[in-house]
């Protein structure tokens, strides 16, 4: 029953594969005017979509952001305003970086987008007079809240600082720092701390903020080796905005014009315009490369102006109709996404190089030209029908994955080569019998590339080749399996583009650590939150006394939790809750010389002391907000519509972190926390390309099966032919990238899916075409057939090795593994499977 | 401000760049005696490059210092003895003595500080337009015109100048005072904040051209 129906099926679509190119062909032939005008109204149309369509440039859009641990990551990136931030990395002469840096700043502030300040600010060292006061506030605040800052092992020495002799001493000291000083030095903190009480707790506040690993005794954001000072600006308006980060980057650029000193930016307004630029240069100079190598090949091989120039408007077509109807569907494009134009040029011209190549050969065979052409796409044209499907059904099946990259690719070069076929097979036709009739030649043998020796040395020794062949594809695919897999979002970049290496640069000279983790807890109570994020703090502790992070920052690490303050409320009202405080620092005061009125302010707040309860933790973050930690607090809590987020990183090298039992241990901790990381991200993302592999495989393989199916409806072994090429090459090419160190990534593993249908094109060429009784015919057969397919590689092969010279590592990647993939099809093609033919006598 | 290193702690410092201020006029002072004289109005200009002049020919000297400062936050005005000691271009070094012993060096725009007799040393990194170097670097050539945000006023008699230096803006020095000689040698440096804090500066045995070396600018 099965077998009667998918015969019907099979039957059914050969029957309507042949009608419909018996259709084209007549409509291609006598109709060229209307064809033409059909084709103009598509591109008017598809200009009009491509219009509406915004490209993205942002790395992070190219994958599922549905994913937790990428979603954590944009949000925190929204959240913290670290996606609007440009970074500057200043490298040069160690003692000269901080006054260049600071005519850097000058000319940065003094950078201007349409009229308006290019920063809304710059920061660059620790060291502003602007935050005096406000800094003086908080110490006011603090020393007479420790229950706020202090941590609950300093609370002795903190009390102890309020007996005779320590009161005396550190007034004695100040009286020491007030005339050592040029000037009346910190007199103003001095009143408000003239215990010095803050040194119990400004330590707690920079350690428990940081961000970077800054050299703790300069007052500028300088890396610990001093070779890199870093500065960070806020552009005045977000990345979205592409036309003023573009004249951002050009004021930044003359900012840092004529400096002594190397001035490398990061950040994603900077990213997005050099990569945008940096993406535009490769896929152009891809598109160049790839057609005028390809319009060479052509012309080189068939000696024929007008079809070479045919090509490119076949392209274009493809190019042009598919980025038209993936307007259709997609809002957006990522600009790597364009990497496509490149492999339609490659692929989208082997429909020409095989219609025209059976056409030259049925004309120099003698045959007319309706009669040639009628070959050339009817028979011929079959053959490359099916091909082209399978070709770009693989490709479309990547629209099942959930990696954007991969589906814009997929349906883009899908489309483009449905487009480049029709277009192809509507051209072709009228442009022949145009040149006929106005450009008539006589029709020469085409040159044979060598082929008829590779035939007869195969047919010499077919078990050799055969074996040979084996042995070769065991043995790679035996290497196969030791093939890595690069997880590393940042190595599909451009590796050369300064954004890039900027940001490794605040890797290797200013990261606390290699690796990060951030955890997110979240809730509508902020005291919940911060008690929980306390509790967090617990664990991470553990962690670094265990050695297995190396830091971790969070609001708690800087303020106490609710709990922690209650105990250490109880504590302070136990000590002082008797005793004269305020009388005996007056005391004190009065008996050192001091101006008493001065530290009245002072004075007045032992009677928080006194009576210390817990701060609310809004009052805490409001304090925190208003002072110069504000950054700190922006960077550990947010709080948005859906409630409060408190952010904690924690920073590790390497594998010194077991990241399993630390989402085990975070989840028994708290159910709801999320967390994120590169390797967390890394992980996930493998999980949904496994997936998406897959899901793409299964259903590309299935109808690339049916479409050979019906192919071969009446010749099954035409299936194996035209798979086995395909199966062995996927394992020689991944041993020998294997072998050559090169890894699969996330961008390349597709390949795996897309070379099925690429694949199978060639050795269903070559078992479609050798049908012929006698040897001599079969060698014909094979020349022909066999200088398409290997012009048509060669064409592939420029195309993704366009690809594989470009700087963008997600495109390389896929170019290096494509060619690789390709090139081994084409051997087996050509070299193994008229070798498998002879000692099979296989006939159609 | 400035949030500073002090051992494994930290602490706060205002605004650093008057101290440089300071400084440098202190060592202007430090190549001239005080000299009471009448006085009369001169050109602000003159009188900068008057004290200019006073250090042509100094590559380094040594004097004993004494100062008053009258500090709000204290009842009654401090007064402190100590050494100076200065080398070209921007190495300078004061000791206080007890009973507000200190010692600090300045070099460029790092200040090394030790409070009593063997505490904790402070490390303090001062912008580079702060720096030793910077400031006498603009005294290296002859001063013609007045330098931005500085109000000048110079008053003379007989052979004794006075210079008066007032910083625009909201900076925490109002004014600064230099006493000095025709011949280049000061005698005074009166510092006066805008919170109403004064200083005053007298130098006395002062030794030029001694062949100082970078042993005598140490904290060990």
């Amino acid at each position: 029953m099965f077998r009667a129906w998918s015969s019907r099926i099979i039957a059914a679509s050969n029957t309507l594969t042949r009608r419909h190119l018996e259709w084209v062909f007549r409509v291609a032939s006598t109709r060229p005017l209307a064809v033409i005008c059909l084709f103009a109204a598509a591109v008017v149309l598809s200009v009009a979509m491509i219009t509406s369509i915004h490209f993205e440039t942002d790395i992070f859009r190219l994958f599922p952001s549905r994913q937790p641990a990428l979603r954590l990551l944009l949000d925190s990136l929204e959240w913290t305003g670290s996606a609007n931030e440009a970074y500057f990395l200043l490298e040069g002469d160690p003692p000269s970086l901080p006054a260049e840096a600071g005519r850097f700043a000058e000319r940065l502030g003094q950078a201007r987008v349409d009229g308006q300040p290019a920063f809304k600010r710059i920061t660059w060292r620790i060291y502003d007079e602007s935050q005096a006061a406000s800094f003086k506030e908080l110490i006011a605040y603090a020393v007479i809240h420790p229950q706020l800052f202090i941590q609950p092992d300093d609370l002795p020495r903190f009390v102890a600082r309020f007996a005779p002799d320590q009161a005396n001493a550190a007034l004695q000291q100040l009286q020491a720092n007030l005339a050592g000083q040029f000037g009346g030095f910190a007199s103003g903190l001095a009143t408000v701390d003239p215990f010095s009480l803050r040194d119990l707790i400004l330590p707690r506040l920079k350690t428990g903020g940081q961000a970077l690993d800054l050299d703790p005794a300069s007052p500028y954001f300088l890396s610990r080796n001093g070779a890199v000072l870093i500065m960070i600006a806020e552009p005045a308006r977000p990345v979205q905005d592409m036309v003023f980060a573009r004249k951002l980057v050009a004021a930044i650029n003359d900012a840092r014009r004529g400096s002594p000193i190397s001035i490398s930016c990061a950040g994603a307004h900077i990213s997005a315009v050099l990569d945008e630029a940096a993406m535009k240069s490769n896929v152009l100079v891809s598109i160049v490369i790839s057609l005028l190598v390809v319009l060479g090949i052509f012309y080189i091989a068939y000696r024929r102006l007008l079809p070479t120039l045919l090509i490119p408007l076949i392209l274009a077509c493809g190019v042009l109709f598919a980025l038209g109807t993936a307007g259709l569907f997609l809002r957006s494009i990522h600009i790597i996404s364009f990497a496509f134009t490149a492999l339609i040029t490659g692929i989208g011209t082997d429909y020409s190089i095989h219609i025209y190549d059976r056409f030259h050969s049925e004309r120099a065979a003698g045959k007319t030209s309706q009669e040639a052409l009628e070959l050339a796409i009817l028979d011929t044209g079959r053959g490359v029908f099916t091909a082209a499907i399978t070709t770009a059904v693989p490709f479309l099946a990547l629209m099942v994955s959930d990696v954007r990259a991969l589906y814009e690719l997929g349906l883009l070069v899908g489309l483009g080569v449905i487009y480049s076929l029709y277009a192809t097979l509507f051209f072709l036709p009228p442009l022949l019998l145009f040149m006929e009739r106005r450009f008539p030649i006589t029709y020469r043998p085409i040159p044979c590339l060598g082929l008829p020796y590779l035939w007869r040395a195969v047919l010499r020794h077919p078990a050799v080749v055969a074996t040979g062949s084996l042995l070769m594809t065991a043995g790679l695919c035996w290497a196969a399996f030791s093939i890595t897999f690069d997880g590393e979002l940042k190595n599909l970049q451009p590796r050369h583009s300064e954004a890039f290496l900027a940001q490794e640069k605040i890797e290797r000279n200013l990261s606390i650590a290699p690796k990060q983790i951030l955890v997110a807890l979240e809730g509508r109570d902020l005291s919940d939150v911060l008690e929980r994020v306390s509790r967090l703090d617990a664990l991470a502790a553990s962690l670094q006394a265990r050695g297995q992070i190396v830091a971790w920052s969070s609001l708690c690490r800087v303020i106490n939790s609710q709990k922690t303050q209650m105990e250490l409320s109880l504590r302070l009202r136990e000590r002082f809750g008797d005793a004269h405080l305020e009388k005996s620092m007056l005391g004190a005061l009065d008996r050192q010389g001091f101006a008493t009125e001065q530290f009245q302010p002072f004075l007045n707040g032992m009677s928080h002391l006194q009576r210390a309860v817990p701060i609310s933790p809004e009052e805490a973050v409001a304090r925190l907000s208003a002072s110069p930690l504000k950054g700190v607090v922006d960077r550990h809590l947010v709080k948005t519509a859906t409630g409060y987020h408190a952010l904690a990183y924690l920073h590790y090298s390497g594998s010194s972190l077991d990241l399993p039992a630390f989402q085990a241990a975070l989840a028994a901790l708290d159910p709801t926390a999320r967390m994120t990381g590169i390797d967390l991200i890394s992980s996930q993302l493998k999980d949904a390309v496994r997936n998406s592999f897959t899901g793409a495989f299964l259903l590309g393989g299935v109808l690339v099966l049916f479409f050979l199916l019906a192919h071969f409806a009446s010749m099954p072994s035409g299936v194996l032919y035209s798979l086995f090429p395909v199966a062995a090459a996927s394992g020689c090419m991944l041993g020998t990238m294997a072998l050559s160190g090169m890894g699969l990534n996330f961008m390349n593993a597709m390949v795996l899916v897309t070379i099925v249908g690429m694949g199978s094109d060639f050795g269903l060429y070559i078992r479609f075409r050798v049908t012929a009784e006698t040897p001599g015919e079969r060698e014909r057969q094979y020349v022909q057939i066999g200088r398409s397919v290997f012009l048509s590689a060669m064409t592939t092969i420029v195309g993704f090795g366009s690809l594989a010279l470009t700087d963008y590592g997600a495109m390389s990647s896929i170019g290096w593994a494509t060619n690789l993939g390709v090139g081994f099809i084409t051997f087996f093609s050509l070299v193994t499977l008229p070798a498998a033919m002879s000692l099979k006598k296989c006939d159609r | 401000m400035m949030l500073i290193a002090r051992g494994s702690r930290f602490f706060l410092i205002p605004a650093a760049y008057w101290r440089t201020v300071a400084a440098c006029a202190a060592l202007l002072l430090l190549l001239v005696g005080a000299f009471p004289c009448q006085a009369r109005q001169i050109p602000a200009v003159d009188g900068l490059e008057a004290l200019r002049k006073a250090f042509t020919g100094v590559t380094d000297f040594t004097a004993d210092i004494s100062q008053e400062k009258r500090l709000s936050v204290m009842k009654r005005a401090m007064t402190m003895n100590g050494t100076v000691r200065f080398r070209k271009p921007d190495q300078f070094y004061l000791e206080l003595k007890a009973p507000y012993a200190s010692r600090m060096v300045l070099r460029d725009s790092t200040i090394e500080q030790v409070m009593g007799t063997g505490g904790e040393r402070n490390r303090i990194v001062l912008p580079p337009e702060q720096g030793l170097k910077r400031w006498f670097a603009r005294l290296a050539t002859p001063i013609t015109t007045l330098p931005e945000g500085l109000g000048v006023h110079a008053d003379a008699t007989g052979p004794v100048y006075t210079v008066t230096i007032a910083p625009h803006g909201k900076g925490q020095v109002k004014e600064l005072v230099i006493t000095f000689l025709e011949d280049g040698t000061i005698r005074k440096l009166v510092i006066m904040e805008r919170n109403g804090d004064r200083a005053v500066m007298t130098f006395k045995k002062v030794r030029r051209n001694v062949g100082l070396t970078d042993r005598d600018f140490r904290l060990e």
